[in-house]
């Protein structure tokens, strides 16, 4: 398709936008609008590749438990932004990440994710869960009224990623591969108890670092009175960091396979 | 760096937009600027959908533009309202992002102010259009909330801090010279 093409393309979805929405409210697209990326060969043997690699993801998020194998990629340069190079550099198996939309989504619908409802449902910390330990009274100590794993899990866990226009438009850190909602727990239980004494949660919007025991840095934050709202990494071992670039490749592999389909 | 050309420039403008994940498209991510005429009717939908009001601060001056990309809830309290007596005072202001690390920094250069951070290419913005401007946005903001979120109670407490730090914000204006 030729950049004029392409151009109208954008522009007519904007007023596609536009015009789905009551004519006062005006989309900000200048800056925010992203084209539709061009889509591959129908035969693409990258893509039969990334099925295959989709397959054999989720065989393995179903047989083997999630936390027991942790794959590391150690170097920069293995995160190619050529979505194609990325596969082939994907090892066989395990994989836990993937831009494949259809591995995200899958990973979400059919893998862990029901497994670990019960840690979906970890909001309250004065349910008097005997599992939370002594982060709560810690919590109770510093006004923390609710977390919010459902967040934790699907915006900064592989394997847990809910797919969506949200998912994929803000950029995230993301704790290591392998990492399970029982590890996540762990780790947000670890962070509370080593909030300090004066953190303000509750005051005002909060946000506090603190450092794990297994290397991790990770935020914690509050918006709206008590509620955890942010749990997430931002550096340390098995950091991963969703940049604008990755999250396009995760669209793009999705508007690839649904052009794909029809 | 970019610098605000003195004289002929355009006046500023800031504003903020809102994330529409209303359609779960993952191609088209609107984000919606708040209405002109205050007519919020069409942002209950978004906002069901957008429990954290992730959105966009927008300041742009000639050809400059800056865009804060967060929780509105924490932008508007920490840069464009809390920060405010600060910023008058001259103050170097140092904010944290909230939903990614990163952080804002403003720092008063003369008659203009520095802006730069995290995902933000640094630009020199005048200080006398860009304060006022910023507690506008606060202002709209504020507006947004009584008329969709006064009913939620996970917002209580953001409607009267917002509105208590708009209050402080107007005050300091009040006896600000624009210098």
């Amino acid at each position: 398709m030729g950049d004029r093409a392409e151009a109208e393309r954008a522009h007519d979805t904007t007023d596609d936008v536009t015009a789905s929405r009551a004519a006062r409210l005006t989309p900000d697209t200048q800056p925010t609008v992203r084209r539709r990326l061009a889509v591959g060969a129908v035969d693409d043997p990258a893509e039969h590749e990334a099925d295959r690699l989709a397959d054999a993801a989720l065989a393995v998020l179903r047989s083997t438990e999630l936390g027991s194998t942790r794959v590391r990629r150690s170097t920069a340069s293995s995160r190619s932004p050529d979505p194609v190079a990325h596969r082939r550099v994907r090892p066989a198996a395990p994989v836990h990440r993937s831009h494949d939309p259809a591995v995200i989504r899958r990973a979400y619908v059919n893998g862990t994710a029901e497994k670990d409802l019960p840690l979906f449902k970890l909001q309250d910390p004065k349910s008097g869960d005997n599992s939370l330990g002594t982060a709560a009274a810690k919590a109770a100590k510093l006004g923390i009224t609710a977390f919010n794993m459902p967040h934790y899990l699907e915006r900064h866990t592989f394997g847990y990623q809910r797919l969506s226009g949200k998912t994929t438009k803000q950029r995230a850190g993301m704790f290591p591969t392998g990492t399970s909602a029982d590890d996540v727990k762990k780790m947000l239980l670890e962070a509370v108890g080593k909030l300090p004494d004066d953190a303000a949660v509750g005051e005002a919007v909060t946000s506090e670092t603190v450092d794990l025991a297994n290397g991790l840095k990770v935020n914690l934050g509050a918006l709206k009175g008590g509620k955890l709202s942010a749990f997430f990494p931002i550096g340390g071992t098995g950091y991963h960091y969703y940049d604008d670039g990755e999250l396009n490749e995760i669209r793009k592999a999705k508007n690839a396979k649904a052009d794909d389909s029809t | 760096m970019t610098d605000h050309a003195h004289g002929d420039t355009p006046r500023l403008e800031a504003y903020f937009c809102y994330d529409d994940y209303t359609d779960d498209d993952l191609d088209e991510m609107p984000c919606v600027r708040a209405p002109a005429d205050g007519d919020w009717s069409g942002f209950a939908e978004m906002a069901e959908e957008n429990e954290d009001d992730i959105g966009t601060v927008v300041i742009r001056s000639g050809d400059h533009e800056v865009r804060i990309e967060d929780s509105l809830i924490a932008t508007v309290q920490n840069v464009c309202l809390s920060a405010v007596p600060k910023l008058i005072g001259r103050e170097h202001v140092v904010v944290r992002l909230f939903t990614v690390y990163g952080y804002v920094r403003m720092d008063p250069e003369g008659s203009d102010q520095l802006v730069l951070g995290d995902f933000i290419e640094p630009v020199r913005l005048p200080r006398a259009e860009l304060i006022p401007a910023l507690v506008e946005v606060g202002r709209t903001y504020l507006r947004f909330l009584e008329s969709i979120r006064a009913d939620d109670d996970d917002f209580t407490i953001t409607i009267d801090r917002v509105r208590a730090q708009l209050e402080a914000a107007d005050a300091a204006l009040a006896g600000w010279d624009g210098t």
